[in-house]
């Protein structure tokens, strides 16, 4: 299940969406529990395709949890020169959906396991609520984001999460994304 | 530890400000008012925000919908169980 779009970010035991970078982490140690997952893996979770699938590769995730998605910005990525082309930027709207995509992943992905019963796990999800959302920089073409989102609670079918995009140590990127679920 | 009122508008603040609700004052809340649907008018992404909200004030986690569907009936309710089923 790993491909060359896994191990671009920076995962620090107990780094998360809910624990700032800043925090102080064990250089190279891993999460406990790491389990990581390919583009196909997330086709088949997800209902996303290009061009709106915006992650490459979950790089953790604990499901129902937390997880660490990852996306390449390359010169293949419309979106880039289309958007403010005289700032070569990626539309900053375009990070909250990346991160819903992870959120979403963490919710649903748990199907994929052996043994797994596909009606434990959502089918699909809808964003009901943005919440508290700062940019603190911009997404330019090579860069690799890290999309890190915490599961902070769940009633019934209404999921929230918790979300920070970081380009290498920088936050790019932090918010709450509530989704309702069926 | 504080009485069922002060813990009463102590929830209705919380209501207020976790769910960010303009033009309502605790005082306008009655005790025994539905929160949801014809009541305060709460939905369920409003039931999850208070879930949070009590988790940080009060530790309580309510995980269950059914228990949510129990305690969120009116302000009587929800100060019953908070009483019952804080940790701070």
């Amino acid at each position: 299940m790993i491909d060359s779009d896994i191990g671009l970010c920076d995962l620090r035991r107990g780094e998360s969406a809910t624990s700032p970078m800043s925090r102080p982490a064990v250089a190279g140690a891993r999460y406990p529990f790491p389990m990581q997952f390919t583009k196909n893996d997330i086709i088949a979770v997800i209902p996303h395709r290009p061009p709106i699938l915006l992650i490459d590769a979950i790089e953790e995730v604990e499901f129902k949890k937390r997880g660490v998605g990852v996306r390449r910005i390359t010169a293949d990525d419309d979106f880039v020169g289309a958007y403010l082309p005289a700032d070569g930027i990626m539309p900053r709207t375009l990070l909250i959906e990346a991160l819903a995509q992870t959120a979403a992943f963490v919710a649903a992905g748990g199907k994929l396991m052996p043994g797994a019963d596909s009606r434990d796990y959502p089918t699909v999800g809808y964003l009901v609520r943005i919440a508290d959302v700062v940019f603190s920089g911009d997404v330019r073409q090579v860069d690799t984001i890290c999309l890190f989102v915490d599961l902070v609670s769940s009633l019934g079918s209404i999921y929230k999460f918790a979300g920070v995009v970081r380009v290498g140590d920088t936050e790019i990127c932090r918010g709450n994304l509530t989704f309702s679920v069926a | 530890m504080e009485d069922k009122k002060a813990l009463a508008e102590r929830l209705k603040k919380l209501i207020i400000e976790s769910l960010q609700i303009e033009d309502i004052a605790p005082g306008d809340i009655k005790d025994d008012d539905p929160l949801f649907g014809n009541g305060l008018g709460l939905d369920s992404i409003d039931a999850l925000e208070l879930v949070v909200a009590l988790e940080k004030e009060f530790g309580i986690v309510i995980a269950d919908e059914e228990v949510g569907k129990k305690i969120f009936v009116s302000i009587n309710t929800l100060t019953d169980f908070v009483a019952k089923e804080r940790k701070m």
